[in-house]
């Protein structure tokens, strides 16, 4: 009897008793004014002018800079390895470096640490002749020289049995090679590296795309490994400013977690944020990228709030933009963070297609978006409500359709709708092979069955039919989701007040978007609140590829412009002629 | 803080929005049955005279950056003074919230929804309300720049298709029925600018305060164009008789204009969309009732001011019977309330500027 008492006064005090909210509140700052872009960009560029170009002979210097340049400290898979070379019975100070993931450990350990460090016949062996000085006779002198020891020559020639192995004065050059997967050794003494090709990252065999599949573009998928994907992700970013931060999440679990961006391009309050929401994690385990999405998001609302993707290519394009890529070990599917509303409706073949034609596609799927959400509230709505804007022979024809039909329209439309999602969910379920069959027969024998028994109209059909539809045509999986359930809160509302009940739906429907955040980014940008959006690369409506210079400024990126003020240098070239 | 802060186009479609609610509900019948087709000139005269006190009341803000005309109100005489102007407020966007659900819920029921309750219909403007006032001003405000492109792309799209329906003959008498009539009596058509009382307590919520006199300037103009406009396609559509006769104008008119043989009575669609920018007018009204209301009182929790007002207002609409009362209301009562409290917060502004000028030898 208490407890109950308590629980009725503990009700009433939260119904009527005033408490402080203390919500998590993030924004991440715009970039709004000319002034500071130039400022960030300046200071950018003040801090490449640290960059040198030609390689030291003090191996120490060159480890310093290699590990500043590629931020050994943080990035999880950049692999210095220190060790000491023997030449000629001499110790030499000597590092490689590569980028674990890429690089083939044994090919590293066999035929390049083995020759080098382990005393052999190659590196002990010392001429009798060696260091013989030479005597020179000139205007009745001798002058005795002495023939130093080429150590380069003798590495290049003696001590790295490789097939391809290249020679580089000139640090990007050797960070360049870093990039495609190459192993650079440093040796002291000498200004000179040696780019060893031992490239061993997975390239074709990694698989294809199951869910996200385009025509032209990129046949890879992601994998269960993390190593693997990160591997991928260098393959393609190809730069040294790409850090991958690995966290471990999960008390019992300590699943790896990579944090990827462009430390260049990502706003860094971003990253830390990212950072700060996966390091405060304090749970046990943690088996995949969705479930880190539901603990890492702003609000817990049905909205998709991170693109979750299984393309690289995909992930790229977004890291290039100045946002940040999760990964976490076991699950193919790799988190992008911000998501807003607009890349919800694009789709990576997008990109490679020209803008007209990704144009429609994307007003397509636009238009597909609003059928899926509305269809059959509007349908009901107007059917019950509004019949006047129905043409009289139409209808005359939906009357005569649900002639037959025993049940209120509200109880067809939801029959059907239910049905319709059982035989989604079934055949999502059951084998592969299976799986089709079952869409097709329960599609056409039910549904024409439902329509020969006069359970359903035939326009109804019609009606749940594009709504199904256009919910594929959706290219996010979590967004279609979305749409399905507040679908069914539209039809009710269609089937309580006609337009006056979907106008209440689409208008709290509305503020709720507009309030929503995604890594403190409004889930509305770029349009509301009005960014900069025009030559952008997240739009909705893209512009040429020449055109797309500018970052999306909601971003706020370190690097606004993407591209040249011309990017088709060869036209401008071709016309000055 | 920041989350309160809105920009340019932001503060543009919150102004707007009033206007295009004071449309549909009918400001332009009442701007015509005065003066027929002189009406056009009416608007512009109103208008120029509408930007002249923009001008001033920029003027008058100007030593009060961010303030809005509570804190003004305050620093001129005190508390007191501040609690009096709040509450005239409160009265003033309380009463066009009562007026304008209880005019939109009564054409409802008599188009579409006859066996309802008047009080049911309401019922969803109310949950509509309070829910996205819960949600927060950033929600009201994005969600309203939405509403405003899409009903004035509606609204255009209509005024265009009107454009088959209109009869010359109309025009005249070009210049009305005297000047008494056009430019005298119509001086009081200022009201039709409904924004100048949101204006006196906008300037807190600017990301930039420079943005606050351009928005002030430009939402005024848009608003003259939107008048004229809607003004000339009623006045080119219907005689004079009708207008003055007819209960919701706009509508009648979007059912008069096709959308070619198949879509012929495409009216519903344009309710849709005025229905939703209904919902964002009262949403905005009732975020600027308890956030006057939370500044005159000290109360922290705005989510039980919300659901006080939303009830208060529920309730409320059960006070207008008819149309008769509410035209009453509207062109009498609340005409003039109107003009008074602008009148006097300008009065405000003006003493408050002269006290501050008086300050400023001191301090120096």
């Amino acid at each position: 009897m208490n407890n109950l008492k308590n629980k009725i006064l503990s009700f009433l005090d939260n119904l009527f008793i005033y408490k402080e909210t203390n919500k998590y509140d993030f924004f991440l700052p715009e970039k709004d004014s000319e002034k500071e872009s130039t400022q960030k960009e300046e200071k950018a560029e003040n801090s490449k002018q640290t960059d040198y170009e030609d390689i030291f002979p003090n191996i120490n210097i060159n480890l310093e800079y290699m590990q500043i340049k590629y931020n050994a400290l943080i990035n999880s898979d950049v692999v210095i390895r220190e060790f000491n070379l023997i030449a000629k019975n001499n110790e030499y100070k000597a590092f490689l470096i590569y980028l674990d993931g890429m690089v083939d450990s044994n090919m590293i350990n066999d035929f390049i640490l083995k020759p080098l460090m382990l005393r052999n016949r190659a590196n002990t062996y010392v001429k009798d002749n060696q260091n013989k000085s030479i005597t020179i006779v000139k205007n009745n002198l001798g002058i005795k020289k002495v023939k130093k020891f080429n150590l380069e020559e003798y590495i290049f020639n003696s001590l790295v049995p490789q097939n391809s192995i290249k020679k580089h004065t000139k640090f990007k050059d050797a960070i360049s090679d870093i990039n495609s997967g190459n192993c650079i050794l440093f040796v002291d003494t000498i200004s000179t590296v040696f780019s060893l090709e031992v490239k061993g990252f997975k390239a074709r065999s990694i698989g294809e795309p199951s869910n996200e599949i385009i025509v032209r573009g990129s046949q890879e998928a992601f994998v269960e490994v993390i190593r693997t994907n990160t591997s991928i992700l260098r393959r393609l970013v190809n730069n040294e400013n790409l850090i991958i931060e690995n966290i471990d999440v999960g008390k019992i679990s300590k699943t790896k977690v990579a944090v990827c961006y462009l430390n260049n391009i990502a706003s860094e309050d971003l990253v830390y944020e990212v950072k700060y929401r996966i390091n405060n994690l304090d749970i046990d385990t943690l088996i995949s990228s969705g479930q880190l999405e539901q603990l890492i998001q702003d609000d817990s609302t049905i909205f998709p709030q991170m693109i979750s993707t299984e393309r690289p290519d995909k992930a790229v394009n977004y890291l290039f933009e100045g946002r940040v890529v999760i990964i976490v070990n076991g699950s193919p599917y790799v988190l992008i963070a911000p998501g807003v509303l607009v890349d919800y409706l694009s789709s990576p073949e997008d990109l490679n297609l020209k803008h007209q034609y990704s144009n429609i596609l994307k007003l397509i799927r636009l238009i597909a978006y609003f059928f899926a959400l509305l269809l059959p509230g509007l349908y009901i709505a107007i059917t019950t409500y509004h019949q006047e804007l129905i043409p009289t022979e139409l209808l005359l024809a939906i009357a005569s359709s649900r002639e037959t039909v025993p049940f209120p329209l509200l109880f067809e439309i939801i029959i059907m709708e239910l049905s319709f999602e059982l035989i989604r969910e079934a055949g999502l379920r059951v084998p592969s092979p299976i799986g089709p069959t079952i869409g097709i027969v329960g599609a056409l024998i039910l549904g024409e069955a439902a329509v020969s028994a006069g359970i359903v109209s035939p326009i109804l059909i019609i009606i749940v039919a594009i709504t199904g539809i256009s919910s594929f045509a959706i290219p996010d999986f979590s967004l279609s989701f979305t749409l399905r359930l507040l679908r069914f809160v539209f039809l009710i509302l269609g089937a309580v007040a006609g337009f006056l009940g979907i106008a209440l739906g689409i208008f709290v429907y509305l503020c709720f978007i507009s309030n929503l955040k995604s890594f403190g980014v409004p889930y509305t940008s770029p349009y509301i609140p009005n960014t900069n959006f025009s030559n952008t690369t997240t739009s909705f409506f893209t512009k040429p590829i020449w055109k797309r210079e500018k970052r999306p400024s909601f971003l706020n990126p370190k690097k606004e412009y993407e591209e040249g003020k011309i990017s088709m240098l060869w036209k401008k070239s071709k016309k000055e002629e | 803080m920041i989350a309160k802060k809105i920009c340019f186009a932001e503060a543009i479609a919150l102004i707007i929005i009033l206007v295009i609610n004071r449309i549909i509900l009918g400001v332009p019948k009442s701007l015509l049955v005065n003066s027929a087709f002189s009406a056009t000139l009416t608007i512009i005269f109103v208008s120029i005279i509408t930007i002249l006190i923009i001008l001033l009341i920029n003027k008058l803000f100007k030593k009060f950056i961010a303030s809005d005309i509570l804190d003004i109100s305050e620093f001129l005489a005190g508390n007191y003074l501040k609690k009096f102007v709040g509450i005239l407020y409160i009265i003033l966007f309380m009463g066009i919230s009562i007026l304008c659900l209880s005019y939109i819920c009564d054409v409802l029921k008599s188009i579409y929804f006859e066996s309802n309750d008047k009080l049911f219909l309401a019922l969803f403007f109310i949950v509509g309300i309070a829910i996205v006032n819960r949600m927060g001003f950033n929600a009201v405000i994005k969600s309203n720049l939405i509403i405003v492109i899409l009903t004035t792309i509606i609204m255009i799209i209509m005024f265009i298709l009107s454009i088959q329906l209109f009869v010359p003959e109309r025009f005249f008498p070009l210049f009305g029925f005297g000047i008494k009539e056009n430019y005298f009596a119509s001086l009081t058509d200022v009201f039709a600018f409904s924004g100048l009382a949101y204006i006196m307590l906008i300037f807190p919520f600017f990301k930039n305060t420079q943005d606050f006199y351009k928005t002030n300037i430009i939402s005024t103009i848009i608003i003259s164009i939107y008048l004229l406009i809607s003004t000339i396609c009623l006045l080119l559509v219907f005689p004079n008789s009708v207008i003055s006769e007819s209960i919701f104008n706009m509508y009648v008119l979007a059912r008069l204009a096709d959308l070619g043989e198949f879509l012929r009575n495409t009216d519903c669609i344009y309710l849709l969309f005025w229905i939703l920018s209904i919902f964002s007018y009262l949403s905005i009204n009732m975020f600027f009732i308890t956030n006057i209301f939370k500044k005159i009182t000290n109360i922290k929790n705005s989510t039980a001011t919300i659901y006080s007002f939303s009830l208060i207002l529920f309730v409320s609409i059960l006070l207008i019977n008819n149309i008769t009362s509410y035209n009453f209301l509207l062109n009498t009562v609340y005409k003039y309330y109107m003009i008074t409290v602008i009148v006097l917060s300008i009065i405000i502004l003006i003493l408050a500027n002269i006290k501050k000028k008086k300050n400023l030898p001191k301090l120096k």
